[in-house]
């Protein structure tokens, strides 16, 4: 079936916009205090207009909002670095980018930094990824081979969980200690506008920044040479996806934790829609990517449990199969 | 089509502490095929890298129609010279004709890249596939299409850019004879439309064949430049490759099967 990019690129526009406005009408979960959180709109026009509002304004916005531009964002930045890798299996949290960032969110947090300055807890994301994504380039960057870039993942997720399991240990208490294990494991529940203010516009200028970038993973397809020869600029398109990725994934998993598999999942459910293009990927996966994360936000709310299931424990149950899947995929194909 | 000659000046390139060129300096016309010819590690594809413009690191200047490589933005570059390197690869699944479309990138601009190419690209497109004989399989995937049939489609990559100037890397290797000989026809005829053609070629007989002019780099230098009567003298193939021709035969001989690897 060919669907036609721009068709896609609608109903992506149509059904983020529907899960959103669905996702604002729905409560925090059964484990909050559901029976006066406003379930329909028709609330904020009753008599306890005034504390429905400030549900809706300080949490019901930020959680829907933060999971489009989360969503956006992984799927963005996964399709972007297999562009520029060329290799379907990088994602932000395969390769040890959100790990990295949420080690970096992790410090600023325990160090009290974040409490005195809230940018810093962005920042401190955006500074973990960073690092993660010139380490892995540095190590993986001239044409990733499966193995090269596994081997990195491997060896950065274990650098971050050292550090992180080090932060954890030092630990003034284990109330603190558990915030940071709850916190890590991904999650919208909670998160307030304030949030949503400090990470969305380096969310945003990432996204910007990736996006310059995308015409030139198309060239990438036939390698950097190739690419150079008809008239990219390599470095400068590295430079922007590098940028690009740590300010998104780095704010976004400051703000939510770590969210994985997104970026491997969508991009390789859309690729064949898109023909293959990586430019075309990049927008698809965007739009893809912050449907899924908003269909799995109101998933976690609906289904039943004592506590609220975590969005990160999720995507992990769903993704790491189907991660395990592509690498099977990949096998046969080398061979 | 516009027509660029293409000159290198003392072009020296050091890779790491290897001196790679030394001091080349030759003129390439258009109308014409050079081959690049040279053992292993002789110099062939950077000194194609060079001009193509992607190696930067070497002293030296290369003129096109002219005016300094250098000088041009990066589009304006890729749009008078188009270059194929060695064993071109395609990372992604894509077909036949969405590679050939890439060879219109430099005519487009960033912010129309998620728009269909317009009717001068499309025409490009269509007439490097039919040039090159791929219009047939333009819909396949390349990953499932031969080694013959893939580098015909990287030609056709090429072909597309319609750049004055066509720099190939060994455009053959790993081909069959029937292959081989179809790619060098089709660069002879780029170069008989007032294209400037090189390329770098291992295959003696097929370059003396289809060359107008070639190009023999020894050890860093330019051994002998010219037609290839006058290039391929056993005394420069000895000197080269270190290969000589049976005792009796005809020293004019270019038959290469006969001929003996020489030992110290």
């Amino acid at each position: 079936m060919n669907l036609g990019f721009s068709n896609l690129i609608w109903l992506m526009v149509v059904t983020a916009a529907g899960l959103f406005c669905l996702s604002l009408t729905l409560p925090s979960g059964f484990s909050g205090s559901q029976t006066h959180a406003p379930f329909l709109l028709t609330e904020l026009l009753g008599d306890n207009a005034e504390v429905a509002w400030l549900i809706f304004i300080e949490l019901r916005v930020p959680r829907a909002s933060l999971a489009l531009l989360m969503g956006a964002s992984l799927g963005l930045a996964g399709a972007a670095m297999q562009g520029l890798l060329q290799n379907p299996l990088a994602e932000p949290g395969v390769v040890g980018v959100s790990g990295s960032a949420a080690l970096g969110a992790a410090l600023a947090f325990y160090t009290g930094l974040s409490a005195l300055i809230p940018m810093a807890l962005p920042l401190g994301g955006i500074v973990g990824a960073f690092i993660a994504v010139i380490l892995l380039f540095t190590i993986a960057g001239k044409r990733a081979d499966t193995a090269t870039l596994l081997l990195a993942g491997i060896a950065l997720n274990a650098i971050a969980g050292a550090l992180t399991a080090l932060v954890l240990n030092l630990a003034p208490n284990p109330f603190a200690a558990m915030e940071i294990i709850f916190w890590q494991m991904g999650s919208l529940a909670d998160r307030s506008l304030l949030h949503l203010k400090i990470a969305g516009p380096l969310i945003v200028a990432g996204w910007v920044s990736i996006l310059l970038a995308a015409p030139a993973t198309r060239a990438l397809s036939l390698g950097e040479v190739t690419a150079a020869s008809l008239g990219i600029n390599v470095r400068s398109t590295q430079l922007q996806i590098i940028v690009g990725t740590a300010l998104c994934v780095g704010a976004g998993v400051a703000v939510t934790g770590v969210i994985g598999f997104v970026g491997l999942v969508v991009p390789h459910l859309l690729r064949r829609v898109c023909n293959h293009d990586p430019a075309q990927l990049m927008l698809a996966s965007a739009g893809g990517g912050a449907c899924l994360l908003l269909a799995a936000d109101i998933a976690v709310r609906c289904i039943p449990a004592n506590a609220e299931l975590k969005l990160g424990v999720i995507t992990a149950l769903l993704g790491a199969p189907f991660f395990l899947y592509l690498i099977f995929q990949l096998r046969k194909l080398e061979q | 089509m516009l027509s660029l000659n293409l000159s290198a000046n003392n072009i020296s390139c050091q890779l790491g502490s290897r001196l790679v060129l030394n001091n080349i300096s030759f003129s390439a016309e258009p109308g014409q095929l050079t081959g690049i010819i040279g053992t292993n590690g002789a110099g062939k594809s950077t000194l194609l890298s060079i001009l193509a413009g992607i190696q930067a690191k070497f002293d030296g200047n290369v003129n096109i129609g002219g005016e300094r490589l250098q000088s041009f933005t990066l589009n304006d570059r890729a749009r008078r010279v188009a270059y194929l390197p060695q064993n071109p690869k395609v990372h992604w699944d894509l077909n036949a004709q969405q590679v050939t479309e890439l060879g219109r990138l430099p005519y487009r601009r960033w912010f129309n890249w998620l728009r269909q190419p317009d009717p001068v690209d499309e025409q490009a497109v269509a007439t490097a596939l039919v040039s090159t004989q791929c219009d047939g399989i333009a819909q396949r995937k390349v990953q499932s299409l031969s080694n013959g049939e893939r580098m015909r489609i990287h030609l056709a990559r090429v072909l597309a850019v319609q750049a004055p100037i066509i720099l190939v890397d060994e455009p053959t290797s790993g081909l069959d004879p029937y292959q081989q000989i179809h790619c060098l026809e089709l660069l002879r005829s780029q170069a008989q439309k007032g294209c400037t053609v090189l390329a770098a070629l291992h295959d003696l007989d097929l370059a003396a064949r289809f060359c107008d002019r070639l190009l023999l780099l020894h050890s860093d230098k330019i051994l002998a430049f010219g037609a290839p009567a006058e290039v391929l003298t056993p005394a420069n193939l000895m000197t080269a490759y270190r290969i000589a021709p049976p005792t009796q035969s005809n020293p004019r001989d270019l038959n290469l099967a006969s001929w003996e690897r020489q030992v110290d």
